[in-house]
């Protein structure tokens, strides 16, 4: 629907995938100014890309994928400005992930998020109060 | 044996148990794979939950997100049509060549394609008085310039910069405020948008 013009269904995804996309700088402990430099990369090849993607079930992953990218890639370059040398710039912020099992974490927890949205006014309550 | 029902794994879960039950329980799933697993994925679940508002992102930037949409303007009889340029380069995805150190931001540089049209965009930015200064140029595939286009620079929906391009198609605006920024280009075939040219420490 974006694709058609429909601006509302683009609020929409923006929305909804708000937390998956912010999550992934905050994991790697990015200051804000970085994250928010994360988050607005991720929305601008989202919408450069919206027109590759054929299966809307899918943004998630493409989601999940671009967003680590782009955090790693602003993480090769804070090191290089810094000029610091660090061997373990392509690996996940949790120690104990490799990046595909990090991206399984943040895909799992969008699924998460969209299932209690699907839930109705007091169960959702509920599970929020948590 | 009888398995742990879902309500008293959530109280474990959530620390809700008193002493008494918590040794039941413990007992229980010292020696039941299914009730740990069970439980295992509740830990994570409220685990989940409890940390997704820490991922919640300041609401202005949500907004410059939404607001990056513009529908495509349908053609109007006798009207423009509208045309949004892809990024195809971008010095600020490039890596650095190896054992070079960066001194001040460099300019970055990007090039935009629309259909036959390039557009080369050069950004620098002034740090002492928080401004950048852009420069580009309209390059056809033909020979001839396009002299004359005008240029809009927008934010937040609002044209704050306009100029014309010379004869060779380029365009300047010097030392405006750093902000994301919409550049778009009015030429015979219609308008071209270039979505984002300027983000904050680029």
């Amino acid at each position: 629907m974006c694709l058609k013009g429909d601006a509302l269904a683009w609020e929409t995804l923006i929305v909804r995938y708000r937390r998956l996309i912010y999550s992934v700088p905050v994991r790697f402990a990015f200051e804000e100014a970085d994250a928010a430099d994360v988050f607005q990369a991720v929305c601008l090849k989202l919408l450069e890309h919206l027109h590759e993607v054929k299966d809307e079930r899918k943004i998630s992953g493409w989601l999940a994928t671009t967003t680590t990218r782009q955090c790693l890639h602003m993480k090769s370059l804070k090191h290089r400005e810094t000029g610091s040398d660090d061997n373990k710039l392509e690996e996940a912020p949790d120690p104990s992930l490799n990046l595909e099992e990090f991206r399984i974490v943040i895909e799992q927890q969008q699924a998460v998020r969209e299932a209690v949205e699907e839930l109705t006014g007091r169960c959702r309550t509920l599970i929020e109060m948590l | 044996m009888r398995h742990i029902t879902i309500e008293t794994l959530i109280d474990y879960v959530e620390g809700l148990s008193s002493d008494a039950e918590k040794s039941d329980i413990e007992a229980h799933l010292v020696s039941c794979l299914d009730c740990t697993e069970i439980k295992q994925e509740l830990q994570s679940l409220v685990l989940q939950l409890r940390q997704d508002t820490f991922f919640e992102p300041p609401v202005g930037l949500v907004q410059w997100g939404i607001n990056l949409f513009q529908p495509v303007v349908r053609r109007a009889p006798g009207g423009l049509p509208k045309f949004i340029a892809s990024l195809v380069f971008d010095t600020f995805e490039q890596p650095m060549f190896a054992g070079m150190r960066r001194v001040g931001t460099p300019p970055r540089q990007l090039l935009f394609r629309a259909g036959e049209i390039d557009i080369d965009v050069k950004i620098e930015s002034m740090e002492a008085n928080n401004r950048i200064s852009l420069v580009g140029q309209v390059l056809p595939s033909a020979t001839k310039f396009f002299e004359n286009a005008p240029v809009k620079l927008e934010s937040h929906g609002i044209v704050r910069y306009s100029t014309k391009t010379n004869v060779i198609g380029e365009f300047s605006f010097d030392e405006v405020p750093k902000d994301t920024y919409h550049l778009s280009v009015d030429l015979p075939e219609g308008e071209i948008t270039l979505f984002c040219v300027h983000r904050g420490n680029s």
